[in-house]
C-alpha cells in the first residue's frame, strides 16, 4: 500500500512536470504549400496528439547545408525535413536519413503511382513520403497562336518549332520561346525532359549515367538550334523560372515550359498581358511518338523524411503521415495531390480542371540521375550545356566532355 | 447775408475750427493723392520686379525640367531591364517597367522605339509619331539625345529622346514625354505665382487661372515682341513677361507670364479706404480735441477776460481775475489786475482830493464871507469899544460910579470877546503866507507850552516827549506853533481832571511826526468826519474854527493831519510834515 501511494505521487509529479514531446520540422519558404497552412496543420496535430511541432522555414538554397549541419550533431536539432528528391541518395548514403518504416512504405507504395514514389526510391527502399509533387508542362499563348492561324497547342516538338518559326516570321513575337535556361539546376531539368522527349534518358538500363547518348545529343542540339534560329530568347540563358512566368503572363512569348505554379498565376492574373492561354503536356519528338500522345517532363518532388539521429523519430513519422495525408492534400488542390484516391474523387476533378492533363504529364515524367553525388554530376552537366548554349563549344563536344567528367565522379558505375 | 459776410461775422472760435477743418481736409486729400500715386507706382514697380524674378523662376524651372527629363531619360535608357527587354523583344514586360518608371518619376509618357516609325513599347497612347518627331527619332537613332516639342494631340508635348545602347550598338530610343497641357501650365503657375501662357506654332495654352478672352486681350496688348531678350511691360491690366524656349535649347515655343494687377489695384483701393477711414477718424479726433483745447485754452479764457474787462469798464476796479495762469493770457489778466489795483488807489485818492477840494472851496467861501462880515463888524466894534473905554475913563458920576464902572468894563470885555471872534474869523479867512525858516520842533513845542495858560487846567498834566535827534525843519514856526497850541488847548479842554496830555515829536517813514494825545472823552466817527469843517464844534462857547485853521496851516505846509479816536478812550492827533 505504501509503495502504491509513493508510486502514484511520483507519477503525478513527473507526469505534470515532464515536457511534452516536441519535434522540429524544416520546411522551405518560397514554394509549396502556404506556410500558414503548414503552421495550422502543425497546431492541429499538436492538439490531437499532444506532440508539439515547431516548423522552421528557410530558403531552398539554405536547406541542404542546414540539414547537413543538423545531422552532424550527436542529436540533430531537426527531426523532420522536407527533402528534394535529388538529395535522397546523397542523404541516404551519408546515413542522414532513414528509410520509411516498412509498414509506412507499403502504405505509400499502395496509395501512390510508381512515377511518384520512384522518385524517392533508392536501392529498393523508399526514403521519403512524397508530399509536394511538381513537374513542368507546356504553356501556350493562344493569342499569338491565333495570329498565325493555329488553334491548339503543338502535339510534337517539331510542330512546336514550326509554329514558332511562323510566328517569328509573321512578326507576332520576336522570340517565340522563352524558358529558364540559366546555369542552375533548372538547366539540368530542362535538358533531362528534352532528352526524354527525344526518346532517351540520362540513366541507361544498367543504371549508369549516360549524358552523351544520341537522344541527349539531339536534345542539346535542339536547344542550340532554337537559340541560333532566334526562336528561343537569349534572355532565357539568364532567366529563372519566376521571371519566365512573368514574361509569359505579360504575353511576351508564345511558348514556355514551367512548373505547376504558373497555372495558379495564370488563373489569377489581372495584369495586362496574356488572357488566352492553354496548358498542355510537353510534347515529344515525332520520332518518339508519331501519334502525338507522348509526353515528357521533369519531376521536381519534395518529400517528408526523418533524420536518422532524431530523438523523436516515431513522432516525426507520425506528423509526416499526418501532414501528407490524403485528407490534407484533398483540401489544398492548388497543388497536385500525390494520392491516387484523391485523384479519383469527383469533387477534386471538378475543382481542378487540369487534373487529367497533369496525370498525363505525370505519365511522361523523366528523372534526373539518382546518385549520392548528384550535385556534382548536375553541376558538370549545367556547365557543359551552358557552354554549348553560349556557343562556346559544340553540343557534341560539350556532352562528350560532360560524360568524361561524370564518369570520373561516378567511376563509371551505376 | 452772404457766405463771406457770415464768415466775417463768425466768432473767432468758429473761424478757427473751420480753418482747421479745411486745413486738415486739404492735407488729407493731398496725402491721399500722394499715397495713391506712391502705392500705385511702388506696386507697379514691385510687380515688374516680381515679374523679373518670375521669369527667372520659370526659366529656371523649365531648364531644370528639361535637365531632369534628360537625366531621367538617360537613366531609364541605361537601365539593365530597359536594355534587355528592348533587346529581347519583351514589349509588355518593358511597358510594365516603363509604367513603373512613369509612376515613380512623374512623367506623362515613356515609350521605347526600336525603329523611328512606331513605338515598340509605350506607357501611353501619345508618343512622338508626327513627321517632326520621326526626324528627331532618326537623329536619336544616330546616337544624339534630343529635346523637342511635338504638336501632339490634343496638346503639345515635350519629348526627350535618349538612345538605348547595348555595348556599342543602339538598340532603340527611349522617349520621355511631358504633356504641355493645362496641368503643366498650372504647375508652372503654382511655382511662379503668375498666369502662364504657352504658345507653340498656332497652339496657345494657358493655366487654369486665366481665361481664353483674357489671354487674347493681354497678348494683343502686349504686341509683337522685339527679337532677343525678355521683355517686361504693362499690358491689358497685367504685367507681362515672356521666355523664349529657344534660349533653353527648345526652339519654337514661348512662355508668357502674366501678373494680374487688378489684385494690386484692389489692395491699393483697400489701403486707400482704410487710409480714408483712419484719416477721417484721426481728423475727427483732432478736430474735437483741437476744439476742446481751443475752447479750454483760449476761447473760454478770452471770454473770462472779456467779462473782467466789462466789469472794469462798469467801474468796478477790484482786480477781477487774480488767476495763476502763466501764459500770455495769464500775463494779460495779471496786467489787468495790476491796472485795477492802481485805478482803485487813484480813485481813493481822487475821492479824498475831491473831498478836500470841496472842503477847501467851502472854507474859502466861508473865509471870504467871514472876512466881509468881520470887516463890517469890526469897525463899529472898535468904535463901540473906544466909546466904552472913553466912557469908562471919563465918566465922572460918582454915584453909582462903581456900578457904571463895572458895566463899562463888561462892555469892553464883551467887545474884546467879539473882537477875538472877529479876529478868528479874519484869521481863518485871511490867506496865509507861510514863511519857512529852519526851526527846531522842540523849540516850537516848548514855546507853545510856555505861552499856553496851563495853570487854568488844574489837575491836568502835560507831558512832552521829543526825539532828541530831530533835525531842524524848514517851516513857519508861528503857524505851526499856532496849530500845535490849538491842538494842545483842545486836548486840555477835553481831558478830565487828573488827566494827562502828551505831546510827542519823532520820525515816521522819513517824515516829521508830531502827535498830541489825550485820554479824554474821545470822539464818535461822525464827529471825526466833521471836525475839520468850519464852525463845527461840540462846545457851547467855541467858534468851531480852531481845527479848520489847524488843517489849513498843515495843508499849507504840504503836510497831513489825521486823528484816531474812540468814544471814551481819548484822541490822538498826528501831524506829518
Amino acid at each position: 500500500m505504501r509503495k502504491f501511494v509513493v508510486s502514484s505521487f511520483l507519477v503525478i509529479i513527473f507526469g505534470f512536470s515532464l515536457p511534452a514531446e516536441q519535434i522540429k520540422f524544416l520546411y522551405m519558404k518560397q514554394s509549396g504549400y502556404d506556410l500558414g497552412d503548414i503552421v495550422e496543420r502543425a497546431e492541429s496535430f499538436g492538439l490531437e496528439t499532444g506532440i508539439r511541432v515547431s516548423p522552421v522555414f528557410v530558403e531552398y538554397e539554405d536547406r541542404y547545408n542546414l540539414i547537413l549541419e543538423s545531422a552532424a550533431k550527436t542529436i540533430p536539432d531537426l527531426d523532420l525535413i522536407l527533402v528534394d528528391l535529388i538529395w535522397v541518395a546523397d542523404f541516404a548514403e551519408k546515413g542522414i536519413i532513414d528509410a520509411l518504416p516498412q509498414r509506412l512504405d507499403s502504405r505509400v507504395r499502395s496509395g501512390i503511382v510508381p512515377q511518384i514514389y520512384s522518385a524517392f526510391s533508392w536501392r529498393d527502399r523508399l526514403w521519403a513520403i512524397p508530399f509536394h509533387i511538381d513537374f513542368q508542362m507546356l504553356y501556350t499563348n493562344m493569342e499569338d497562336m491565333k495570329r498565325i492561324g493555329a488553334s491548339s497547342p503543338p502535339r510534337t516538338l517539331e510542330e512546336l518549332v514550326r509554329l514558332a518559326r511562323k510566328a517569328k516570321a509573321a512578326g507576332v513575337v520576336k522570340y517565340p520561346f522563352f524558358d529558364s535556361w540559366r546555369q542552375q539546376e533548372v538547366l539540368t531539368c530542362e535538358f533531362t525532359w528534352l532528352v526524354g522527349a527525344f526518346g532517351g534518358s540520362l540513366v541507361d538500363r544498367s543504371g549508369k549515367i549516360d549524358c552523351d547518348s544520341p537522344a541527349a545529343r539531339r536534345a542539346l542540339a535542339f536547344m542550340v538550334e532554337l537559340l541560333n534560329d532566334g526562336l528561343m530568347s537569349p534572355y532565357s540563358l539568364q532567366s529563372e523560372e519566376n521571371f519566365v512566368s512573368e514574361v509569359f503572363l505579360a504575353g511576351d512569348c508564345m511558348f514556355t515550359t514551367n512548373w505547376g505554379f504558373m497555372i495558379r498565376l495564370l488563373s489569377k492574373n489581372d495584369q495586362p498581358g496574356v488572357t488566352d492561354w492553354k496548358v498542355s503536356p510537353i510534347p515529344v519528338s515525332e520520332t518518339v511518338s508519331r501519334d502525338g500522345k507522348g509526353t515528357s517532363s521533369i519531376c521536381g518532388f519534395e518529400g517528408l523524411t526523418v533524420l536518422k539521429g532524431s530523438a523523436h523519430r516515431e513522432a516525426a513519422w507520425k506528423f509526416a503521415t499526418y501532414l501528407a495525408s490524403p485528407e490534407f492534400q484533398g483540401r489544398h488542390l492548388e497543388f497536385m495531390p500525390v494520392w491516387k484516391e484523391v485523384w479519383d474523387r469527383e469533387e477534386v476533378r471538378k475543382e481542378d480542371p487540369f487534373l487529367s492533363i497533369k496525370q498525363r504529364q505525370i505519365a511522361g515524367l523523366q528523372y534526373r540521375p539518382v546518385h549520392p553525388r548528384y550535385r556534382e554530376i548536375s553541376a558538370i552537366l549545367q556547365h557543359w550545356i551552358a557552354q554549348a548554349l553560349h556557343g562556346q563549344i559544340s553540343p557534341a563536344e560539350a556532352l562528350r566532355e560532360a560524360q568524361v567528367q561524370v564518369d570520373r565522379v561516378t567511376g563509371g558505375l551505376p | 447775408m452772404n457766405l463771406v459776410q457770415r464768415m466775417r461775422d463768425m466768432k473767432l472760435s468758429g473761424k478757427m475750427i473751420l480753418f482747421f477743418a479745411a486745413l486738415v481736409l486739404c492735407q488729407f486729400f493731398v496725402s491721399l493723392a500722394i499715397l495713391t500715386i506712391i502705392i500705385s507706382r511702388t506696386s507697379l514697380d514691385s510687380l515688374k520686379g516680381r515679374m523679373t524674378y518670375t521669369l527667372q523662376g520659370v526659366e529656371g524651372y523649365l531648364g531644370e525640367t528639361f535637365r531632369d527629363l534628360r537625366v531621367k531619360g538617360e537613366l531609364i535608357a541605361g537601365q539593365k531591364k530597359t536594355i534587355e527587354y528592348t533587346d529581347f523583344g519583351l514589349k509588355t514586360m518593358l511597358a510594365r517597367e516603363l509604367v513603373v518608371f512613369r509612376e515613380s518619376l512623374g512623367i506623362d509618357s515613356i515609350s521605347v522605339f526600336t525603329d523611328p516609325d512606331y513605338p515598340f513599347a509605350s506607357t501611353e497612347k501619345f508618343a512622338p509619331t508626327d513627321p517632326l518627331s520621326r526626324e528627331e527619332l532618326s537623329q536619336a537613332f544616330r546616337g544624339e539625345s534630343r529635346l523637342f516639342i511635338s504638336r501632339g494631340s490634343p496638346d503639345p508635348a515635350l519629348f526627350v529622346l535618349s538612345p538605348i545602347r547595348r555595348t556599342d550598338a543602339i538598340i532603340g530610343v527611349l522617349s520621355l514625354g511631358l504633356r504641355v497641357d493645362t496641368a503643366f501650365m498650372s504647375r508652372i503657375e503654382k511655382i511662379s505665382g503668375a498666369g502662364i501662357v504657352f504658345q507653340f506654332q498656332d497652339v496657345s495654352l494657358h493655366g487654369s487661372s486665366l481665361t481664353d478672352k483674357g489671354v487674347q486681350r493681354v497678348l494683343a496688348a502686349y504686341g509683337s515682341r522685339p527679337a532677343g531678350g525678355n521683355r517686361v511691360m504693362f499690358a491689358g491690366g497685367h504685367i507681362v513677361g515672356s521666355v523664349e524656349l529657344g534660349s533653353l535649347g527648345l526652339p519654337g515655343g514661348t512662355i508668357f507670364c502674366l501678373l494680374d494687377t487688378s489684385e494690386s489695384a484692389r489692395i491699393i483701393g483697400r489701403y486707400n479706404l482704410i487710409s480714408l477711414v483712419v484719416t477721417v477718424l484721426i481728423l475727427s479726433l483732432a478736430l474735437v480735441s483741437g476744439f476742446a483745447f481751443f475752447r479750454r485754452a483760449f476761447s473760454a479764457r478770452v471770454e473770462l477776460i472779456l467779462q473782467g474787462i466789462a466789469k472794469i469798464s462798469g467801474g468796478d476796479f477790484h482786480p477781477p481775475f487774480q488767476l495763476d495762469w502763466r501764459d500770455e493770457l495769464g500775463q494779460l489778466a495779471s496786467a489787468f489786475d495790476e491796472m485795477c489795483r492802481r485805478l482803485l488807489v487813484r480813485e481813493t485818492e481822487l475821492l479824498q482830493l475831491r473831498e478836500k477840494l470841496a472842503l477847501s472851496s467851502k472854507l474859502a467861501a466861508l473865509g471870504e464871507m467871514a472876512a466881509g462880515v468881520a470887516h463890517q463888524i469890526r469897525n463899529p466894534l472898535v468904535v463901540m469899544k473906544v466909546s466904552a473905554e472913553m466912557l469908562r475913563d471919563s465918566f465922572t458920576v460918582s454915584e453909582r460910579a462903581e456900578k457904571y464902572q463895572k458895566l463899562t468894563s463888561l462892555m469892553i470885555d464883551e467887545a474884546d470877546t467879539l473882537n477875538l471872534v472877529v479876529s478868528n474869523f479874519l484869521d481863518f479867512a485871511r490867506p496865509r503866507k507861510i514863511n519857512r525858516a529852519p526851526a527846531s520842533i522842540a523849540g516850537v513845542i516848548d514855546f507853545c507850552l510856555d505861552s499856553l495858560p496851563l495853570e487854568r487846567f488844574e489837575g491836568i498834566s502835560v507831558r512832552r516827549e521829543v526825539y532828541e535827534g530831530l533835525p531842524e525843519y524848514s517851516l513857519d514856526r508861528n503857524l505851526i506853533g499856532q496849530a500845535l497850541s490849538n491842538l494842545i488847548l483842545n486836548a486840555l479842554q477835553a481831558s478830565r481832571p487828573g488827566g494827562c496830555v502828551e505831546v510827542r515829536a519823532g520820525m515816521s517813514d522819513g517824515r516829521l511826526c508830531i502827535e498830541v494825545q489825550d485820554w479824554g472823552e474821545g470822539m464818535s466817527a461822525e464827529t471825526m468826519r466833521s471836525m475839520f469843517n468850519p464852525f463845527f464844534t461840540t462846545r457851547e462857547s467855541g467858534t468851531g474854527l480852531g481845527l479848520s485853521i489847524v488843517h489849513r496851516i498843515i495843508e499849507g505846509h504840504g503836510g497831513a493831519i489825521d486823528v484816531q479816536s474812540e468814544p471814551g478812550k481819548g484822541a490822538t492827533f498826528r501831524i506829518l510834515l
